[in-house]
């Protein structure tokens, strides 16, 4: 990659592609701190950009980063960080601050609050794949998970957004509104985490 | 703010360089103990991004200077300075330091309510400084901004060794900007997430309070007092930040005097949340842009008066009781409780005591008082009544005793040689004993000095009254940090 290579004007063309992706990510799980862990991330990658294998996918790279800047800060100073597993907690449970009304509509809100309220490694996958367009495959490059792993993940993830938007939303129109057009109502999420 | 490439002006990339080394420092320092981002500079960081009652989100309001982000503007509402300062630090070749005011913007050092902290380069002086900016928000009329910009600028005049000092306040692109004394150090909130003994606590507070109390004196009322709103720097001197920036604040809300005092439900509600949230959120108690912070008000905030200097006495004992028994003296399970505890004057015995003695309980007992005439008439006499600690009164008697002989021996040797202008000369002695002395041991020299007393209204005749009143001056002079 032509970065690795001491190339700035093409490390700055990649910033450029990405910066949205990477403030939106930790936009939709920790809210105010997320201008923080996006510098984190940054300065992350320039550190360890010449670690990038050959031919490997910048973006699960930069997805990889970011995620582990995100983990990282939900570990913090926390005593249990030992045991945290992010397979089992949910942004809500460690303690992000609340991002309600971030979306303006009920239903973006809606499934905003169930993203939140799932574990946060199928936060993650789900974002990933609706938000970003990754395949399981470079999803799984960006912590060397097995593909069918991945699909599994995607999979059990989104059976429990879908729970999760049945007990959240006040009425069951609305949680079924917001499911069965889940792609839909992801990129309109999306577009309102970006425009906020 | 203007995004540049450093090819225009093969003259900024030499100019920058200089900060290059600053930059690194000012990363290590932020993310020396990471959960926290950031805390060194306080940062309001707080309410949701986004929000209607805070405007738009902490990134969003700002003017979007999207033109760097790339034509698309991707990052939408973002105002596009924290790309900016990134891009410069990871790609400096391409892109050149953004600039506010005088000041090369060097990294992103938190987010907060009322808008973002950047570690900034002061070329001209040489030095780093932290700029904050407080955000415009729609509905701010002139008037708004030019009360917001005559605050600031009356907590430019504030010079204190616990006070964070403002270098310079300037409005740019609609926005205040406020260049402060770059400090590091930590929150008192990030200090006090360990379990500290009592004194080091009440030293901390009591360097807190001087700062307070220096504002008071100067017609500065703070309005946001809490642990979060002050630093330990490394070397333990202690500054408070902020001052009246929560009426800052709240002041450019549409709703202006409505909401100065007090507190919106929503915004309350979600810093109690937020409260009840664990350890994973460094902050436990963040400011709502539109007030104070609801643990941390006095009655009268929440009953929606203006706070003045006894308002800053109540919000200093709240978080001086918090700091010394880990807990907070009201209930926080909801805004409900709180206000009613906080209106009723009742309190939460602390269930660990970490024996802090009754003469401090004592203290913040009348610092807590209900109604505002009962608390202490101003700082000066809390930080009195907190500075007797027993112990170290005895300590000090031991060093007043050498110091009354010193300071004997000095006056007389100065009586000697002023002979014939007899009348300055106790004060000679006496300014040249607090200059041997220094700040700390003052208090023991004018022990000492009182003790002598017989002895020079013997020697040099009634000197009584001036001495007195010098004596006096000295007690107002704001105490130096340790």
């Amino acid at each position: 990659m032509s970065w690795q290579a001491g190339d700035e004007s093409a490390g700055a063309e990649l910033f450029r592609r990405y910066y949205p992706s990477i403030l939106r990510f930790f936009r939709s799980k920790v809210g105010p701190q997320a201008p923080d862990l996006v510098q984190r991330c940054f300065l992350g990658c320039l550190e360890s950009r010449t670690r990038i294998r050959e031919g490997a996918n910048f973006r699960a790279f930069l997805f990889g980063v970011a995620r582990n800047v995100l983990l990282m800060y939900f570990r913090g100073s926390r005593r249990d960080r030992d045991h945290l597993d992010f397979t089992q907690r949910s942004a809500e449970d460690l303690g992000a601050s609340p991002t309600s009304l971030l979306a303006r509509e009920e239903e973006a809100n809606l499934l905003l609050q169930a993203l939140r309220s799932i574990p946060l490694e199928y936060q993650i996958v789900l974002e990933l794949y609706y938000w970003e367009g990754l395949n399981s495959r470079e999803i799984g490059e960006m912590d060397g998970t097995p593909e069918p792993t991945v699909r599994t993940r995607l999979r059990r993830a989104k059976l429990r957004l879908e729970d999760r938007l049945a007990e959240l939303a006040a009425s069951p129109g609305l949680a079924r509104e917001t499911s069965t057009n889940l792609e839909q109502w992801a990129r309109r999420l999306r577009d309102q985490l970006d425009r906020v | 703010m203007t995004p540049a490439s450093a090819d225009d002006d093969p003259g900024a990339s030499a100019t920058t360089r200089p900060a290059a080394g600053d930059a690194d420092e000012v990363h290590a320092v932020t993310d020396e103990d990471a959960p926290a981002p950031a805390r060194e500079v306080d940062v309001h960081a707080t309410t949701d991004a986004g929000d209607d009652l805070e405007g738009d989100d902490e990134l969003a309001g700002r003017r979007a200077s999207a033109a760097m982000i790339g034509a698309a503007g991707a990052a939408g509402a973002d105002d596009g300075t924290l790309a900016q300062v990134l891009m410069a630090r990871l790609f400096p070749s391409q892109v050149r330091r953004p600039k506010l005011g005088r000041y090369d913007l060097l990294s992103f050092l938190g987010e907060g309510g009322m808008g973002s902290v950047y570690a900034a380069y002061d070329a001209r002086l040489d030095r780093r400084v932290a700029i904050k900016y407080l955000r415009a928000r729609a509905g701010d009329d002139a008037r708004g901004e030019a009360r917001l910009l005559r605050e600031a600028q009356a907590l430019a005049r504030l010079s204190h060794p616990n006070i964070i000092s403002v270098h310079e306040v300037w409005e740019e692109e609609g926005r205040i900007h406020v260049a402060m004394e770059f400090v590091d150090g930590e929150s008192l909130d990030a200090w006090l997430r360990e379990p500290r003994p009592w004194r080091a606590v009440v030293e901390v507070f009591r360097q807190a309070g001087e700062g307070l109390w220096a504002a008071h004196a100067a017609d500065l009322v703070h309005r946001d007092f809490k642990p979060h709103n002050a630093i330990r720097r490394r070397d333990g001197v202690v500054k408070v930040l902020d001052f009246g920036l929560a009426r800052v604040g709240a002041a450019t809300e549409a709703g202006g005097a409505a909401t100065e005092a007090g507190v919106t439900e929503a915004a309350a509600l979600r810093e109690l949340h937020e409260l009840r949230g664990d350890a994973a959120t460094p902050d436990l108690t963040k400011t709502g842009a539109v007030m104070g912070t609801p643990v941390y008000m006095a009655p009268e905030q929440h009953e929606g008066s203006p706070a003045d200097a006894r308002s800053d006495q109540y919000s200093f004992c709240v978080a001086l009781w918090e700091g010394l028994y880990g807990a907070l003296p009201h209930p926080t399970d909801s805004l409900a409780a709180l206000r009613e505890a906080v209106l009723s004057g009742s309190r939460i015995e602390p269930r660990d005591p970490r024996g802090v003695p009754a003469w401090i309980q004592r203290v913040l007992d009348r610092g807590l008082a209900r109604d505002p005439a009962a608390r202490y008439p101003t700082m000066r006499e809390l930080l009195r009544d907190l500075g007797r600690d027993p112990a170290i009164r005895r300590r000090r008697v031991a060093i007043a005793v050498a110091g009354a002989a010193a300071a004997i021996v000095g006056g007389l040797v100065v009586a000697e040689l002023r002979a014939p202008a007899a009348a300055p000369s106790c004060e000679v002695a006496e300014a040249d004993a607090a200059a041997l002395w220094g700040p700390a041991r003052r208090a023991a020299a004018e022990r000492g000095r009182r003790r002598r007393r017989p002895l020079r209204r013997r020697d040099l005749g009634p000197r009584r009254g001036p001495a007195r009143s010098l004596r006096r001056g000295a007690d107002r002079r704001p105490r130096g940090g340790l």
